[in-house]
């Protein structure tokens, strides 16, 4: 079968990083580039415990962009196994089950949680994180029955979303509601991302929230925001195509980043802040936003980011940051500022209720509350990886905010 | 009176910055930003107000980053120039002002030096204030007094370093007669670990470690001590005798980090799973669940992030401008970062007091003690000696220096 596979061997990785620099189509085209369309085998279940799926669709996300251009810390590199089939946004259909899976028949519509933790590598008991429900904190990502991989996607044997088939552990599947659509279904991936950094850090009633980058994180921690609690959204947006999105969330302020002078001005503006001037150094606010995701995760973004939360408050980093260049972290305990790392998607508790983050999501999809069928503006064939990749990295132009490949 | 003084002028700051680094006497030679005056003696402010005399004035290591010019350029609009260091003081009321109750002429008191709202006659005060939370107030930079975050970095209010200074009554604490002077002066200095320590509190049965055993990181093991929590701590520290003050106080394991390897330790530890990517440092899953970086350098950081256990809290006291720092970490096991500066209230046997009060409740308890930790003493006029030292306090064994100001 077709799949899209990635692998950074060191002749491959050496020369995507060096050609790249001049010429970036060397990170995805030509017979060096880490990425390349393969003809593979038909994955095998993994045990009994395990179903294999043929893919509807499969999502493209920020992260996998990342990886294209090598621009992943080498610290995650323990939690992958290459070669491997990329894509974990995923939707697809049983097409065989194992002996030992019980809930699910081949047939249903279902989309796979991409977390490889303790119950996917048949680990019992599971590790104390795993235990409370704290997947995305598992212990064993390097043990067990599997070899090491993070997410389906990064792992070797599991396959990924990006070709025909892939297979996933019966603890990993959710049925799609039948009344839910395809192009909504392959949405609960990227919204449980979003929704996983905002439940765990729920702001207070009558808090204001700044929302840093408008991709599709931003968009869905602005719409999950406003789906779910009391407080006030302002959204920093690079084009105009994003603010109408995050406006249509509910977003109470969208300031379009190229269009201000002064960012720090407009945010003290709209917070009652006071914009500070130190006689060396870049500016500050006195007061400011009570809680700031960072949907970016750049040294810049980080760096406003500490500058501008108020004094005691919070920053939520969602984008994956990396080696931030220069960061002064003299705000973190100048202004006892909190931060919080968080990833992918786990457990959450809301009103009462407790269930998986990929649950809550297509309920607020399912019931309405989360409106995303708008989101999905670029459907691809396998074929076409070559100019998917080049509408991502042109989002300005192509006004790309989501995009899969349909099979 | 005699003053020790720090003013910032760009030339100076300027000069200082590129010649303190080729020979250190210049961080306090003639053309640096520190140096002794002659000022007046102080005026009461107002009819809150009270003039102190100095006693014993401490030198924190946030004195020593100041005359070394460490501090980042973020925190220059909260302080106002010139202005008298010392902020870890024990002194005798010398005046008190009309609508000061229940402090007398000649009493020894304590001083929390935040320059919050009340001091700076602001009402309301902020939202961090008017929640116990003086140390992030708003209003460093407004109302009734010159910009400054502290007593000792303010023009308006002078510091411990001279033998007058100004204090508004909210600033004074009371203290049990049986309390030394030392005693008395070290309580803020204990406080600067205690606060953090009840906002990263660990539980029992954590694995705790702390990074750095100067005077700050021992006040932490002895305040989780103090507080009689049950967890196990780990201290890591290259020099001997800091090494065995971290066993004195509490700690009871310890990591040297110029011999040992601290994953290896970790793992020896905690029970942590160790990984080697193929291009990085190494890392560990499992490991601490509560870290005092008491050092905030790029290195500790960096390690710190990769020998924490999944939602890890990290305490960070003290840190500038770090180098390379990789995050993945932070994403990869969901840790929380808590920034600290100074010393706010705090839940302490079922009630919200300030920090002092537990620093002194605790004192009083014979719970902790951190006196034994004074090495050096000073007079005003050896302020450079002082400096000397603090600059150097692995070779001269030094911990925690001070002023003795009883013959000024």
């Amino acid at each position: 079968m077709k799949a899209i596979r990635f692998n950074a061997t060191i002749p491959r990785y050496a020369f995507a990083k060096g050609v790249g620099r001049f010429r970036k189509e060397a990170y995805y085209k030509g017979p060096l580039a880490p990425i390349f369309m393969d003809d593979v085998p038909e994955p095998e279940l993994i045990n009994e415990n395990w179903v294999k799926i043929r893919t509807i669709y499969g999502g493209v996300c920020g992260s996998d962009i990342n990886m294209v251009f090598l621009d992943d810390t080498p610290y995650s590199e323990p939690y992958i196994t290459m070669p491997y089939t990329v894509g974990h946004e995923n939707f697809g259909e049983i097409v065989e089950a194992g002996s030992g899976v019980s809930g699910f028949a081949v047939g249903d519509r279902v989309v796979a949680d991409p977390m490889l933790p303790c119950a996917a590598r048949d680990i019992d008991p599971p590790c104390g994180p795993c235990a409370r429900g704290d997947f995305s904190e598992c212990l064993n990502l390097r043990e067990g029955t599997l070899p090491p991989g993070l997410n389906l996607g990064y792992c070797g044997p599991v396959g990924g979303s990006w070709s025909q088939y892939y297979v996933a552990h019966e603890s990993q599947l959710m049925k799609v509601p039948e009344e839910m659509t395809d192009e909504r279904a392959i949405m609960i991936d990227v919204f449980a991302s979003a929704l996983h950094p905002v439940m765990r850090n729920l702001p207070e009633p009558g808090q204001t929230v700044l929302v840093y980058g408008c991709g599709i994180i931003g968009m869905l921690v602005t719409a999950s925001l406003k789906a779910l609690a009391d407080c006030r959204v302002i959204v920093i947006a690079r084009y105009p195509f994003q603010a109408e999105v995050a406006r249509g969330f509910g977003a109470d302020e969208v300031i379009m980043q190229k269009e201000v002078d002064n960012l720090y001005a407009e945010i003290a503006g709209l917070t009652g802040a006071q914009v500070l001037k130190p006689m060396i150094g870049g500016e500050y606010l006195n007061g400011g936003p009570d809680v700031v995701f960072d949907c970016v995760g750049h040294t810049e973004t980080l760096d406003d980011s500490f500058r501008m939360t108020r004094s005691g408050g919070k920053i939520v980093v969602v984008g994956l940051v990396t080696i931030p260049k220069g960061l002064d972290w003299t705000p973190v305990w100048l202004k006892e500022l909190t931060i919080r790392g968080t990833l992918c998607s786990s457990t959450e508790t809301y009103e009462g209720r407790t269930q998986k983050t990929y649950e809550w999501a297509a309920e607020l999809i399912n019931n309405g509350k989360v409106e995303v069928d708008h989101l999905l503006t670029h459907v691809w064939k396998l074929d076409d990886y070559i100019p998917m990749i080049e509408t991502a990295i042109r989002k300005g132009s192509t006004r790309c905010i989501k995009q899969a490949f349909k099979l | 009176m005699k003053a020790v003084q720090f003013d910032f002028k760009l030339a100076r700051y300027g000069y200082t910055k590129v010649a303190g680094a080729l020979r250190s006497r210049e961080y306090y030679g003639p053309r640096s930003c520190v140096s002794m005056r002659d000022v007046p003696e102080p005026e009461l402010r107002g009819p809150e107000w009270l003039k102190l005399r100095s006693v014993l004035s401490g030198f924190c290591g946030s004195d020593l980053g100041l005359v070394m010019l460490h501090d980042s350029p973020t925190t220059q609009p909260f302080a106002s120039f010139p202005f008298t260091i010392g902020h870890e003081n024990c002194s005798v009321v010398a005046e008190v002002g009309s609508a000061v109750e229940g402090i007398k002429e000649g009493q020894r008191v304590a001083l929390n030096p935040t320059l919050g709202c009340v001091v700076r006659g602001i009402d309301p005060p902020c939202g961090p204030c008017s929640r116990g939370f003086q140390s992030i107030c708003e209003n460093f930079a407004e109302g009734a007094l010159e910009p400054g975050m502290f007593t000792g970095f303010c023009a308006d209010t002078g510091g411990g370093w001279s033998k007058y200074y100004l204090a508004h009554e909210s600033q004074i604490f009371e203290v049990p007669d049986s309390f030394t002077d030392e005693q008395v002066m070290m309580l803020e200095p204990i406080c600067s670990s205690l606060y953090p320590v009840l906002r990263g509190l660990p539980d029992d049965g954590d694995e705790v470690l702390v990074i750095g055993c100067g005077v700050i990181g021992l006040g932490v093991i002895a305040s989780i001590r103090a507080l009689g929590i049950d967890c196990h701590i780990t201290a890591v520290e290259p020099i001997p005798m800091n090494a065995r003050k971290a066993r004195e106080k509490g700690a009871d394991e310890l990591i040297d980090p110029g011999s040992d390897s601290i994953y290896e330790r970790t793992v020896q530890i905690t029970g942590a799973n160790l990984y080697n990517p193929m291009l990085q440092r190494r890392i560990c899953t499992g490991g601490f669940n509560r870290i005092f970086d008491c050092v905030g350098s790029t290195g500790t950081i960096n390690e710190s992030f990769r020998v924490a256990a999944g939602e890890a809290t990290m305490v960070i006291i003290g840190i500038q401008i770090p180098g390379r720092v990789d995050w993945a970490p932070v994403w990869m096991k969901g840790l929380s970062i808590i920034g600290n500066l100074g010393h706010g209230s705090a839940e302490y046997e079922g009630k919200t007091v300030h920090c002092f009060d537990i620093a002194i409740d605790l004192v009083g308890k014979g719970k902790i003690d951190l006196t034994d930790l004074i090495t050096h003493r000073f007079t005003l006029d050896e302020y450079k000696e002082a400096i000397e030292v603090n600059m150097n306090k692995a070779e001269n064994n030094a911990f925690k220096t001070l002023f003795d100001l009883t013959a000024e």
